[in-house]
């Protein structure tokens, strides 16, 4: 009888190993893609920011020191750029709604712009109807499947949320000790998901605005933060983090649980220098700004 | 039966005189070690506070007499040996926040004599002297006027010398400390601070709690709406309903007067982050400082103090001493405003061969620009390609071994 439990013990030991090294999913290995530009595109110079239009099959990138926005199609081809005559400047916050427009930050200007492509024309966001402590800063920017526009300003320490007719909604923010929100995506529930560099903290808010979790801090060991400056959500709702000092993804599950964190500094493929932003598209390819090599990666995890 | 009793008294005396030797050679052995030790001799001799083991003469409590792989002798390290008795302390924890840097870096050995002093706590040094060695006189007496504490070297009426929840090992909070000794009431500490409700902040903000050359130790430099006493210049007056509110509110107040600072934040990288209101106080004291610029602290100070992962990189034990020099200095490289360029650089990946400080490095340094490319990126280089000026566990700042690691990332020999 003792034999017996012992061999099931053994058994369910077994069991047990390669479910951890499952779990633990650090060692994982990717197909990497690399767009830095070449000869035909112009190499980009500090890319800000990108979005994947899901309808199109798109990708589009705020090529921030080129003043243009460039886009590619889901195979990484080049397809075309817009710098609206060279009127666009320092585009950082970009994404497209499913009308096809175009919202952006323009990052000297304080200001949003709606671009409409086949026209060229470029049209200020009114946020006058806003009601505002000091002058609006905007920085990123997200859009969820209603076409709600959600931007980020600096100035103001919030998350500001315009219907899809622009008109001004209502604003997010978090009391206490917080420092600013750095990045802002929104998953298919209209949960939103954003982060404090300065505190490494992530927060996520349901749709109505109220923080529903939050998790994380800074500091030197498994899982904290260095400088955290992006957020993004996969199918699956992993949660990945790019900490832009640890040159790393760093991925935790919806409770906020550490699961593994990939890549490190460097110059070569797969590696990272100062990365600053992440898109994570519906096929579950993971989209890094490399800003210190100025190159985008796109990660997939192989199957 | 005499016979019997005999014997059992021998074997007693058989058995116990191992025990009996033993113990004398231990109760003597302080004294044995003494026969040598003449300096420590003379000094327990002389001394008013002695260690408890040396009094007992338990030198082997402490030290092996015969072999260790430790200095002097000891039985294990120098902190941790105290530890062993000094339990409360154990690991140097002490329990808060922060440690005071001989505890985690020296140990206690630093301040403490572990045999005999003429000092309480046997400390070697007599009050704050001991703290002088480090903490040297010309950093803290800078101005004429001195904090009678500090004169007397009573460093620990406002300090704790192991451990603080405060960074300045204050022993109480900073808006207590003062009131130690110090009347927070009364119609002349009310107009000294113009009817102002100044009770509960922090003092140490506008005075500096050592020396100073201005009256009332108020810190070097002043802002001068504050120096000149008109605090409605920035605040609500005194007699309203909310009088240290910022009348025009947030950074609006500080612009008002600091004509083309906001523009310098209008760029791709700003600065416009932190947990106050008014961003600008992230950085910036408005009423006093003793650093330049109205800056909260030293400059660095002020830098790492949301970089606290910056700072814990340029101070791992394999980056020390391989950083840029005047690494202190970060508004030397970096715009604190914002900038166009990445880190906030001031001119950009050239900065340096661009600046006054490395002038001639382009007629000797390896080709750069944006016409010598980086076969890893497929893209120019720049000074950062091959130096870290942070710091980097390798000479002249370079980011791999110069002797061949460095060239190989490109060359591949």
């Amino acid at each position: 009888m003792i034999n017996r439990k012992r061999m099931i013990l053994f058994i369910l030991l077994f069991l047990f190993i390669p479910l951890t090294a499952i779990t633990a999913e650090d060692d994982k290995s990717w197909d990497i893609a690399v767009l830095s530009g070449d000869e035909l595109t112009g190499r980009f110079n500090q890319p800000a920011s990108l979005f994947f239009n899901e309808e199109k099959r798109r990708l589009y990138v705020a090529d921030t020191g080129n003043n243009r926005l460039v886009s590619f199609g889901s195979d990484l081809n080049y397809l075309a750029e817009f710098n609206a005559d060279g009127r666009l400047e320092f585009p950082v916050g970009l994404v497209n709604d499913s009308k096809g427009r175009f919202f952006v930050v323009e990052g000297l200007k304080r200001k949003v712009v709606l671009i409409d492509i086949k026209t060229e024309s470029i049209k200020e966001i009114d946020f006058s109807d806003v009601p505002r402590g000091k002058g609006i800063y905007p920085d990123m920017l997200a859009i969820d499947s209603k076409d709600n526009l959600y931007v980020i300003d600096k100035a103001n320490r919030c998350i500001l949320v315009f219907d899809a007719a622009l008109r001004y909604k209502k604003r997010i923010t978090v009391k206490g000790d917080f420092t600013g929100f750095a990045d802002i995506k929104v998953d298919r529930k209209g949960n939103i998901y954003t982060l404090d560099t300065l505190r490494g903290v992530v927060y996520i808010f349901n749709k109505k605005g109220e923080i529903i979790h939050k998790f994380g801090r800074r500091g030197d060991g498994k899982g904290e933060f260095d400088f955290p400056t992006s957020i993004a959500i996969d199918q699956r709702g992993l949660i990945y983090v790019v900490d832009q000092h640890k040159d790393k993804i760093l991925v935790f599950n919806r409770k906020g649980e550490f699961l593994f964190d990939f890549s490190q500094k460097g110059w070569k493929e797969g590696r990272l220098r100062y990365p600053s932003y992440i898109f994570i598209d519906r096929s579950n390819r993971i989209y890094v700004v490399d800003r210190g090599n100025s190159r985008i990666q796109i990660f997939k995890e192989k199957e | 039966m005499k016979t019997i009793l005999l014997l059992i008294l021998s074997l007693s005396i058989v058995v116990s005189l191992p025990q009996v030797i033993n113990a004398k050679v231990k109760r003597d052995l302080g004294r044995i070690c003494l026969e040598c030790h003449l300096k420590l001799k003379k000094g327990i001799t002389a001394g008013k506070g002695i260690h408890s083991p040396v009094k007992k003469g338990r030198c082997t409590g402490c030290h092996n007499p015969h072999t260790s792989n430790h200095a002097a002798l000891l039985r294990i390290s120098d902190a941790d040996l105290c530890y062993t008795c000094h339990k409360k302390e154990a690991g140097g924890s002490f329990g808060k926040q922060y440690i005071h840097k001989p505890i985690t870096d020296t140990g206690c050995t630093q301040c403490h004599d572990p045999h005999y002093s003429k000092n309480k706590s046997l400390l070697i040094e007599k009050k704050g002297e001991g703290c002088f060695v480090c903490h040297k006189k010309e950093d803290i007496f800078i101005g004429k006027i001195v904090h009678a504490p500090v004169q007397n070297g009573d460093c620990m009426i406002c300090h704790d010398p192991h451990t603080s929840n405060d960074e300045a090992l204050l022993v109480k909070k900073r808006e207590a400390i003062c009131a130690q000794c110090h009347t927070m009431k009364g119609k002349r500490f009310i107009d000294a601070h113009n009817g102002y409700p100044v009770i509960g902040t922090d003092c140490l903000s506008c005075h500096n709690p050592h020396s100073s050359n201005n009256r009332n130790l108020l810190r070097s430099s002043l802002h001068t709406p504050f120096a000149d006493g008109k605090c409605t210049v920035c605040h609500n007056p005194p007699t309203s309903g909310d009088p240290v509110r910022l009348s025009k509110g947030g950074e609006d107040t500080c612009l008002a007067c600091h004509n083309g600072i906001a523009e310098k934040f209008d760029k791709l990288y700003s600065h416009l982050y932190g947990e106050k209101e008014n961003v600008c106080l992230n950085c910036h004291n408005p009423h006093a400082s003793d650093a330049g610029h109205l800056l909260g602290g030293r400059e660095e100070r002020v830098c790492l103090k949301c970089h606290e992962d910056t700072m814990r990189r340029m101070t791992t034990p394999e980056y020390r001493g391989n950083n840029h020099p005047d690494i202190e200095k970060c508004s030397n490289c970096h715009e604190p405003h914002g900038s166009n360029h990445r880190l906030f650089l001031i001119n950009g990946e050239e900065l340096c061969a661009n600046s006054k400080c490395h002038a001639t490095a382009g007629s000797f340094a390896h080709p750069m620009g944006k016409d010598v490319i980086d076969p890893r990126l497929k893209s120019g280089i720049s000074c950062m390609t091959c130096h870290n000026p942070m710091g980097t566990p390798y000479k002249y700042n370079l980011r791999f071994d110069g002797k061949a690691d460095l060239c190989n990332q490109c060359h591949k020999f």
